[in-house]
């Protein structure tokens, strides 16, 4: 995977870096590269799993402790999964409840009834659904993420999607 | 929905939900040094901490000495005790009030309000409260200053050095005149014992506003500010404006690092959220208005407080930025979530109903009932900020608010907040947004305050047996009193009660003996009268008596016939009343409620302007039902012997008796009262308060002779 950091250079991910080539990239440049191209992945994957507050300040502590340790994480072969660990147990101790807050624009709108309903399923479910449906990621992505096997995804996923189609149908008949 | 639709709305909640971090943002974080000694803490060292906080804790708790008594502050009030009273009176001073302030003054002292005459000059000393513009020549060198206090609305028009009493941010702007933006209050002093008197300076305890005139109030969670009326005001902004005469940008957003598009020499001011990225615990510390301020950011062109006590940051940038920082003080919204004792509703006040839910409100409030759902604070954006009108407004929310034309203007200035309520009984999922704080729970009803941290409290209230819960949404304005009274006004329908009074006749004979007659702070005391109606009884709050000036006796005698009788009583709808001075009758009359007065001064010997015989004051007192007049006995003959004492008393309606001690009031007499349909009906007292602001009553302003 390919992206273009600030200074307009072509950089690859730092975990597809040879090591050879990481020794010559300066630290700051690596970090820079590999916040570019994971900050929006993890931050989707925390928010979807915990709401807007606590996933943005998980996803903020995980890439901060990037950065304070990154030649450790610069190694590592799945640095995402490992920062998605990181961000849920330095953001354990705030129990903040799943929020999903409103747009502030029509083209970003969503049902006023979407937000509850994702809020019924599970972390699991909820990880599953958002990453698959709502940003393409593959299950053997999501699978990575989390730690767990392609099958389990797919179980979360399709109980989940159950789940939400079912807590939409019964708000949407409550009106 | 289909699957395509549904994946767009789960891909713009989520990335709606947050916005995107910067690598500033993480290096920041990274580097903070809060989060760099919280790694390096050895465990042992942790917990040798905790247990030494645990020691303090309990110290501080239970340790015996009153004024350090974590468990003493708590208990006795519900409020920050940053902004509690602190200023004693001087032994044999007594206090002069204008409004939230006091100062104290030695009791030998003359008192004298809403003079229309330059300072006198009188010996030992003289307070002048609420004068009347005047220009008056300044003292001669040479002269010997003599002690003269003026206290005056606030002038609003200089800002100089500042120095901090008793909590409270003064500013001398020039000559002997001293600038208190927090109370809305200048002070004038002159003559040895001015500073002194400076010094006793304090806020009556209370929730208090301190809106300059001309400026409006703007509020984010527990903080409120004040700013000119003219400034722009912005809401979540991404990007600041740099708006001339000034901006004020409100909630979190803009980060400042968006371009500029003004000068810098507009003053900008922030209020949001705490600092979401390092967390401020170390810093110069300012103590503006009792509150502490954390600056943990400061250059030429910026400065940034963290008020921890209200949790909210304050951003000033610009030129001319600085004043608004010292409005800085509780919202209406920490009045009405404070804990206490419940507030009475007033007998006056109006029952409503909706959604298995009673409330009061007052009987003046428009009740709207509509089937549409028109959003909180309005149908336009932005929403949930203010009440635009004080009404009750009661939403079955079955119909969408179709189509509304909310045009966009040019820039938005500053609104005053108004009281307010609206209950929406549909659509409750259009909040989730809750400001996780803790749920109320009220007569039954689980009320859980939502999101908006403007200027209306919202909350989601679930009645028991219901499975949809309301959405009631109440203005924050003034003090947040009346906020505060229609929060705990809400129960489950059918399970109200008769108004409880605010104390039992006992618990006022209690207040007034052991308290008020060894006071002499201003009281304010309500009568409600209850009349035989066909058909039953009417009951109606007739009276409301405030004492607001300070009774000064003469240092020879305790005598009431000698005493200088310098009561005052006001009425809040007379349209007439009288008050003695020792150098005469005022007099004062006044179209109706909502213009100012128009007052004589009958003067000794009757000379001077006399709208109304000052030899007659049975005439007066008949001719205005319910007019509350003090009869100092030497001149009139209402006065009543109690306990061997002879007390000046309040007469209103035909034959209905309120008498004054010098401490205090310890008595009423409850006599039948004639009205015109021939009925009569009995006076009693309804609620007794001291410690009430003066002039609470007095709108639209004090009585002016001579204006």
């Amino acid at each position: 995977m390919v992206s273009v950091s600030r200074t307009g250079a072509t950089t690859k991910c730092p975990d597809q870096l040879a090591p050879e080539t990481r020794t010559t990239t300066s630290n700051e440049e690596a970090f820079t590269a590999f916040f570019i191209e994971q900050e929006t992945r993890l931050r989707r994957a925390l928010v979807a799993a915990y709401g807007g507050e606590r996933g943005r300040e998980a996803a903020a502590e995980a890439l901060a402790f990037a950065w304070e340790h990154w030649d450790r994480v610069a190694r590592m072969d799945k640095p995402l999964a490992y920062l998605f660990r990181v961000g849920q147990s330095r953001t354990r101790k705030h129990r903040t409840p799943v929020i999903f807050a409103h747009a502030e624009n029509d083209a970003e709108a969503f049902e006023p009834g979407l937000a509850p309903a994702v809020k019924t399923l599970s972390i699991n479910q909820r990880t599953a659904v958002v990453l698959v449906c709502g940003f393409g990621w593959t299950l053997r992505e999501v699978a990575e993420l989390t730690g767990t096997k392609i099958p389990t995804v797919q179980k979360h996923l399709d109980r989940g999607l159950a789940n939400l189609r079912h807590a939409l149908g019964e708000r949407t008949n409550e009106r | 929905m289909n699957d395509d639709e549904l994946n767009r709305q789960l891909r713009a909640m989520v990335d709606g939900a947050a916005a995107p971090l910067s690598q500033a943002e993480v290096v920041l974080r990274a580097s903070s040094p809060v989060r760099k000694s919280r790694r390096d803490w050895h465990l042992t060292t942790h917990r040798l901490i905790v247990v030494a906080v645990a020691a303090v804790i309990v110290v501080v708790f239970f340790v015996p000495l009153p004024s350090l008594s974590l468990f003493n502050r708590l208990s006795h009030t519900g409020l920050s005790s940053e902004q509690s009273s602190t200023a004693t009176i001087p032994t044999g001073w007594v206090p002069v009030t204008l409004g939230d302030a006091r100062i104290s003054v030695p009791a030998s002292w003359w008192v004298l309000y809403n003079s229309p005459d330059c300072p006198r000059g009188k010996e030992p000393g003289e307070v002048l409260v609420n004068p009347t513009p005047t220009a008056c020549s300044m003292p001669l060198p040479g002269d010997v200053p003599k002690n003269v206090i003026e206290l005056d609305s606030f002038h609003g028009k200089h800002y100089g050095h500042l120095k901090v009493i008793n909590g409270i941010t003064v500013y001398w702007s020039g000559g002997n005149v001293y600038e208190v933006p927090l109370l809305g209050i200048s002070i004038g002093i002159t003559g040895p014992l001015g500073e002194r008197v400076l010094n006793t300076l304090t806020r009556l305890p209370g929730p208090t506003v301190t809106t300059p005139a001309g400026w409006v109030p703007v509020a984010y969670g527990d903080a409120q500010i004040s700013v000119p009326s003219d400034w722009t005001v912005e809401y979540e902004q991404a990007c600041w404006s740099w708006r001339a005469p000034g901006t004020v940008e409100v909630g979190p957003g803009g980060n400042g690092y968006c371009p500029s598009n003004g000068g810098r020499a507009v003053p900008v001011v922030a209020l949001g959220p705490r600092p979401a990225l390092v967390k401020v615990t170390s810093g110069p510390r300012e103590s503006v208005n009792g509150l502490t301020l954390i600056r943990y950011f400061h250059n030429a062109a910026e400065t940034s407080y963290f008020v921890p006590s209200l949790d909210v940051t304050l951003t000033l940038m610009g030129e001319g930025a600085q004043r608004v920082i010292h409005t800085l003080t509780n919202s209406p919204r920490t009045v009405a979530l404070a804990p206490g004792p419940a507030p009475t509703v007033p007998s006056s006040w109006q029952k409503v109903n909706l959604a298995g839910i009673d409330f009061s409100t007052p009987a003046d409030w428009h009740i709207l009932r509509t089937a549409y759902s028109e959003g909180i604070g309005g149908p336009c954006p932005p929403e949930g900020i203010a009440f635009r009108t004080t009404s009750v407004t009661l939403s079955t929310d079955v119909k969408p608010l179709s189509f509304v034309s909310c045009s966009a203007p040019d820039r938005n200035l500053p609104k005053e907040p108004h009281n307010g309520i609206q209950i929406d009984q549909g659509a409750p999922n259009e909040l989730i947004v809750p400001l996780a704080k803790k749920c109320l729970k009220l007569h039954g009803l689980i009320t859980c305050p939502e999101g908006y941290p403007y200027s209306i409290l919202v909350l989601r209230v679930t009645v028991p047996g219901r499975s949809t819960p309301a959405i009631v949404s109440i203005g924050l304005a003034g003090n947040g009193m009346i906020a505060r009274t229609i929060l705990y006004s809400l129960h489950p329908t059918g399970t109200n009660t008769s108004p409880v009074p605010t104390a039992s006749q006992h618990e006022i004979n209690a207040l007034v003996s052991m308290e008020e007659r060894a006071s002499v702070q201003p009281f304010i005391a309500t009568y409600r009268i209850s009349q035989p109606v066909k058909g039953g009884w009417r009951t109606s709050t007739v009276f409301v008596a405030q004492r607001s000036r300070l009774i000064l006796m003469n240092r020879d005698s305790t005598s009431l016939a000698k005493s200088r009788y310098e009561f005052e009583a006001v009425l809040s709808f007379n349209k007439a009343e009288a008050s003695g001075t020792p150098e005469g009758l005022y007099t004062c009359t006044r179209l109706n409620t909502s213009v100012a007065w128009n007052c004589g001064d009958v003067g000794p010997g009757m000379t001077g302007s006399m709208l109304l015989s000052d030899y007659e004051p049975a005439f007066l007192a008949e001719e205005v039902r319910g007019l509350a007049q003090l009869s100092p006995p030497v001149r009139y003959p209402l006065a009543r012997t109690v306990e061997g004492k002879e007390l000046a008393c309040l007469r209103f309606g035909s034959g209905a008796l309120a008498c004054l001690a010098a401490n205090g009031m310890v008595a009423y007499f409850s006599t039948s009262v004639a009205f015109d349909n021939g009925f009569t009906g009995t006076v009693t007292l309804l609620s007794y308060s001291s410690h009430v602001p003066a002039n609470a009553f007095a709108l639209p302003g004090k009585p002016q002779p001579g204006k």
